[in-house]
């Protein structure tokens, strides 16, 4: 369990998305702090002052001790929203808890070792559930869980049954799969004209109803194209009849 | 080639691609992703372009996903015709992609083999992308 982190915010005044521009533009992060029965407090952190509070931190669940307006909170970073594109962070979630009662959070599952299947039979390790949710009080959470996958070969898995956590007590269903070693895929690889020629083959094959999927609507629009066929019959007709 | 089983209706209008994609943005599959920066049309032969620069750059081992599915179809006029005369038959079928979005994603290699790999299907898509991780607060990989 790492340490508690200090950071300093403020109330933020302003609020909604005018008020959350504002505090990006001034160097903050807006964000809020609910939990433990209260009234939800938007906030405002210094947006350096953050990355470097937790620019050491390991694991996915950072504890914090919030100054706000005089008085100190101890809050779990909940949420953290990223800008898809400048990657920088644009919300935060605090949520209040106390240190003596019991939280539920995610815990990151970490792979531990090569399995053999992937070693010596060239199988392909695939992780499942990177994470599993646990009981725990939040002195004891872990930054990660580490199950060893040594010893699998193709075909074997490990389970959520299989973690082996102290203090916590783990929530997620335990039949669920955290990593299997599943046989390579083999690609086959097809000389250029080989390739075109069943390619070419294929299309022959599926005709054009291939190269246009199913128009569910089908039915009722060639109903209308009968009714516009229609209508130009009947101004034919009345042309000629002219 | 990707594209739908089956349409509600034949010929779309154009529509437009404003803004960032804030859904699909992260790593959620794999370890690593190929994440969009502009804002484009991919085609499904791009896309399949991309697939096999992919595959074949990992070779054997490894597991690949494909964030983005063509479903909306493109139509074009013959060429040398009038205009009128309504809209043109469906050519092809595009993913409209926006900044932000994470369009391929791989596991179960190493990050030089994995970086190698999405830059040649980088090298088959109409925009610029950038190559990301799996984020865990704190800046920890997984």
């Amino acid at each position: 369990m790492s340490a508690v982190i200090a950071l300093t915010g403020t109330r933020r005044e302003v609020l909604g998305k005018g008020g959350a521009r504002k505090a990006r533009a001034a160097g903050q992060i807006p964000g809020v702090l609910y939990g433990h029965g209260e009234t939800p407090v938007p906030v405002a952190i210094g947006a350096r002052d953050f990355e470097m509070a937790l620019r050491h931190h390991r694991g996915g669940n950072a504890i914090v001790g919030l100054a706000l307006a005089g008085s100190e909170f101890t809050a779990l970073i909940r949420d953290v929203q990223y800008d898809p594109v400048s990657q920088s962070i644009i919300h935060v979630d605090f949520q209040h808890i106390s240190l003596t009662e019991t939280i539920e959070v995610e815990v990151a599952v970490h792979l531990v070792g090569t399995p053999v299947g992937v070693k010596d039979r060239g199988g392909i390790l695939e992780h499942i559930v990177r994470e599993v949710e646990v009981r725990c009080l939040p002195t004891a959470i872990p930054p990660s869980l580490d199950v060893d996958v040594s010893a699998l070969d193709i075909g074997d898995s490990v389970h959520v049954r299989d973690l082996q956590a102290s203090n916590v007590t783990v929530l997620s269903d335990p039949d669920e799969t955290i990593a299997t070693v599943v046989p390579p895929t083999v690609m086959e690889e097809k000389p250029a004209e080989e390739a075109v020629a069943e390619a070419a083959a294929a299309a022959a094959a599926a005709g054009p109803a291939a190269a246009e999927p199913e128009v569910i609507a089908k039915g009722k629009k060639e109903e209308e194209e009968g009714e516009v066929e229609d209508k130009r019959k009947e101004k034919k007709e009345k042309k000629e009849k002219k | 080639m990707l594209m739908p089983k089956r349409v509600k209706y034949r010929k779309q209008q154009r529509g437009r691609m404003g803004g960032k994609a804030y859904r699909g943005s992260a790593v959620a599959f794999g370890e690593y992703g190929l994440q969009a920066l502009e804002p484009a049309w991919v085609t499904n032969r791009q896309i399949e372009a991309a697939r096999v620069a992919i595959t074949r750059s990992i070779k054997r081992g490894g597991k690949m996903w494909i964030r983005v599915f063509p479903d909306k179809p493109v139509t074009k006029k013959p060429a040398e015709t009038r205009m009128g005369k309504g809209k043109g038959a469906p050519e092809f079928w595009v993913a409209v992609v926006k900044p932000g979005r994470v369009m391929f994603e791989l596991q179960g290699i190493s990050r030089p083999l994995a970086r190698e790999a999405m830059k040649l299907g980088a090298s088959k898509l109409p925009i610029r992308t950038r190559f990301v991780e799996r984020r865990a607060l704190g800046g920890e990989s997984s």
